[in-house]
């Protein structure tokens, strides 16, 4: 049967990432949704575990993961799942495909300024404006102005899952205004009457957020998935950690960290089980 | 009843015991009325199948951890419970999902859109599967890289960022050093397959059963085993589109292609296969019903008598989950699953009442689990071993049960994995107490397979010796050809379906024996001086001693 040793390798996720026993930084990077998210739970985490210090960095998924693949850091955070050659990337370098965790479940909200007569949109109409074929907030039923579009920058989770799962893959129209953050389109969307953007419900709020549908951008529509735009948000490790990493991660997974994701604005996946 | 499933697919001392009490015997008095009574229980239509993450799944739980604290049992769960809370997540795809096969010259009009479950059916769910751009399909032989056997699908084709198309199975050989002769080996497995091409870059696989020829192949039943909703940890390894296609409809893979399906399967039995592109894409919008649950395992331990074993640990693990509510067969819904495998959580709690009875009291500690998520991927005990409530590197043996002795009394016993550690040793001295033989699995029965078909892989593959017994084929009043029969007969008519429920003809006698083989054997290991250990040869060996070094 010595015939499986090779295939182990690479079938069964062995556990030697952060084979130091003695650990006890965490190094986190990736997704700029999950940025805040994730440093309220260092925060908690740190506060009960006065030897464990965590250093929480944005810059977008695509960063973290490849972040992840060259072993700068621990775990990633990324709104989406890894892509086919990040994976080979892993296979190549660790002999493990990683693994992921779902931690808590995000609503991407439509966003228009409150002055917007424009409150509902179909998903065919949220398509046809972020690639331009609808241009003038008139051929929704709104004033006669130009649709401001603005969007996250390529490297973030967020573009891309909102070129996959709203534009259905094509390409984002290039007048569309470019901001590296969700809080900076939150920003520019509260501060410009013909803008529309998009990011995490965890940032937004009540008076900017569209319904989709006719769905509105809430928790309960998004557990259930009957808000149409709703994703996970995950953690990644390239093998089964171990030590301080895996006792943070399975921390994120109780009803403890559970509740700092709802406290953060995100929706928990576990109700307290007791 | 793992074992016994025929098809691969579809599916995965000598001095050691002078320190045992062998005079010690269990009173098996009134033993056939408390399996009737728990079998009873938790076959009745009141726990609804005992699916994972449903309502009956969790009675079943409450039931069990009641029964544990009857038993007087120290809970092993979280926060001073039985439960251990298991995070999951579910999934289950939607007619409305839309698989399009298309030439590679994206040319609309010979698009073919397929039917979930008539054409295709689903191995993954929820976004791993997105795949809204067609993306070229390469077919890739068995979807197999096996350095061992100098094999390699892989080798001259590229599949980064396509999808690959796969045979199930592999080689045919007949050299027991080649692809281990006529026994499937774990390259068999679709889940194998799967991270073998997604460690090429693949972006999905599409897999297509050669075992349509075989009599007892039949879609529909494939559509039975996939009619059930998709449940994983909520952690899981990196995992891509997956689908499982009717070999009815394989041709529409291979339009335009340098091989028909026909030439493949002629490839397939002449051992000449190869590896070449595809003139079809294919693009995937799957619409999924979702949801996040917490399941538990129940897990109690008697604690040893001996000042220096009892730190060490024997975990005693039976499912208790099983298909929940299916599909109607004869008009009933419920796949109550006596057989598997609330007959082996009986035996369980028959087993853990025995030691905690008072009399005998074992050196060692025995930690009892029972598991949730097995029919799921083993993941409850996958959950386990992630999350010991005691160290790896102290326990030192699993005794899975999944399925007992119902058809006669028997005088033969086979040990599933014993041969890979000295466990064979304590399987030699438990048969010796009992006046019976060991014996092998017939190779119908896809002994291979047999190992990693249960729970106990998950321990192996931490490094803890493992097993699972069954009876042998050497019956008290039937013939060999009869057992197979009646084997053959429960895979076919009875093995997942609603009939496997609680008027099913159980041989009591057969099943006590068994559970007194279990109790003598588990007796054995927890009085034995000397912890079982892996073979040299053995593929987990490693693991266990690094396991044992990381003190984990």
């Amino acid at each position: 049967m010595n015939k499986l040793i090779p295939f182990l390798l690479i079938v069964f996720i062995a556990g030697c990432a952060s084979i130091n026993n003695q650990v006890s930084t965490i190094r986190i990077k990736g997704s700029d949704t999950m940025l805040q998210l994730t440093e309220a739970l260092a925060r908690e985490y740190m506060r009960q575990n006065k030897d464990v210090s965590i250093y929480v960095e944005g810059g977008g998924s695509a960063s973290g993961i490849n972040s992840l693949i060259n072993n700068e850091i621990d775990i990633a955070t990324a709104s989406r799942l890894l892509r086919a050659d990040e994976a080979k990337s892993l296979a190549e370098y660790y002999g493990s495909i990683g693994l992921y965790y779902l931690i808590a479940k995000d609503a991407l909200s439509i966003f228009v300024n409150e002055n917007n007569s424009v409150k509902n949109l179909t998903m065919e109409q949220i398509k046809k404006i972020f690639t331009c074929e609808i241009t003038n907030w008139k051929e929704l039923g709104g004033k006669d102005k130009r649709i401001d579009g603005v969007i996250r920058n390529p490297n973030s989770g967020t573009y891309l899952y909102f070129k996959e799962h709203v534009l259905e893959g094509e390409e984002y129209c290039d007048s569309l205004l470019v901001l590296p953050t969700t809080a900076a389109i939150v920003e520019y969307v509260k501060n410009n009457e013909n803008a529309i953007g998009y990011g995490g419900i965890g940032y937004g709020e009540e008076s900017i957020n569209a319904t989709v549908e006719g769905i509105a951008p809430i928790e309960q529509n998004a557990r259930n998935d009957t808000y149409p735009i709703t994703r996970y948000l995950h953690l990644f490790t390239s093998r089964s950690p171990q030590g301080a990493v895996k006792n943070f991660i399975d921390w994120v997974l109780t009803p403890a960290g559970q509740a700092v994701i709802k406290e953060a604005g995100f929706i928990p996946l576990w109700e307290n089980p007791n | 009843m793992k074992i016994f499933k025929i098809t691969l697919f579809f599916l995965a001392i000598n001095n050691i015991f002078g320190l045992v009490q062998t005079n010690l015997q269990f009173n098996h008095e009134g033993k056939t009325e408390e399996l009737k009574k728990h079998l009873n229980i938790l076959g009745s239509d009141l726990f609804e199948g005992r699916g994972t993450g449903t309502e009956g799944g969790r009675l079943a739980a409450e039931y069990l951890s009641e029964e544990f604290a009857e038993l007087g049992l120290s809970p092993l769960g979280s926060n001073g419970t039985f439960h251990q809370y298991i995070p999951m997540h579910g999934s289950y795809p939607k007619d409305e999902s839309e698989l399009i096969l298309c030439n590679d010259d994206n040319n609309s009009n010979n698009a073919n859109s397929l039917k979930l479950f008539e054409e295709y059916i689903l191995l993954t769910g929820g976004d791993q599967t997105f795949t809204p751009t067609p993306l070229p399909l390469v077919f890739c032989g068995y979807g197999i890289i096996a350095p061992e056997f100098d094999y390699n699908d892989y080798q001259s084709v590229d599949v980064e960022g396509k999808i690959v198309v796969v045979l199930e199975g592999e080689p045919n050989s007949t050299d027991n050093n080649y692809f281990e002769a006529e026994l499937p080996t774990i390259y068999s497995n679709a889940e194998a397959k799967k991270r073998l091409a997604i460690s090429r870059g693949a972006a999905g696989i599409i897999i297509i059963p050669t075992l349509f020829y075989d009599p007892l192949f039949s879609w529909e039943q494939v559509i039975k085993n996939y009619s059930f909703e998709s449940v994983s940890l909520a952690y899981s390894a990196t995992s891509i589109l997956s689908i499982l296609f009717n070999p009815k409809y394989a041709d529409l893979l291979f339009v335009n292609s340098s091989y028909s399906f026909d030439d493949v399967i002629d490839l397939h039995h002449s051992n000449s296969m190869s590896s070449f592109p595809l003139k079809r894409k294919l693009s995937f919008k799957g619409e999924f019903l979702q949801r996040d649950f917490v399941a538990s395992n129940i897990i109690g331990l008697i604690e040893g008598k001996d000042d220096q074993l009892k730190d060490s640990y024997i975990v005693v693990s039976a499912h208790y989950d099983h298909l929940g509510i299916g599909p109607a067969v004869e008009a009933d819904s419920i796949y109550n699953g006596v057989m598997d495998n609330a007959i082996g959580v009986a035996a369980l709690l028959e087993i853990a009442s025995s030691f905690n009875a008072g009399k005998i009291k074992p050196k060692r500690s025995i930690i009892f689990a029972l598991f949730t998520g097995e029919e799921k991927g083993l993941l409850g005990s996958r959950y386990y071993v992630d999350h010991p409530p005691v160290p790896l590197y102290k326990t030192i043996a699993n005794v899975n049960i999944d399925g007992i002795a119902v058809f006669d009394k028997f005088k033969s016993i086979v040990g599933i994995g014993a041969e890979f550690s000295t466990l064979s040793d304590f399987l030699k001295q438990t048969a010796a107490q009992n006046d019976l033989v060991i014996s092998e699995i017939p190779n119908i029965f896809m002994s291979s397979e047999a190992f990693i078909s249960s729970d106990q892989i998950s321990f192996a593959n931490v490094g803890v010796p493992s097993i699972l017994i069954y009876e042998g084929l050497d019956y008290e009043n039937l013939t060999k050809e009869e057992g197979i029969a009646q084997f053959i007969d429960y895979n076919n008519n009875y093995y997942h379906t609603p009939k496997d429920d609680l008027s099913f003809d159980i041989n009591y006698e057969a099943a006590i024996q068994h559970v007194k083989i279990l109790q003598d054997f588990i007796l054995n290991l927890a009085n034995s001086c000397e912890a079982p250990e892996w073979y040299e040869n053995s593929p987990f060996i490693n693991e266990r001693l690094r396991s044992i070094a990381e003190k984990r």
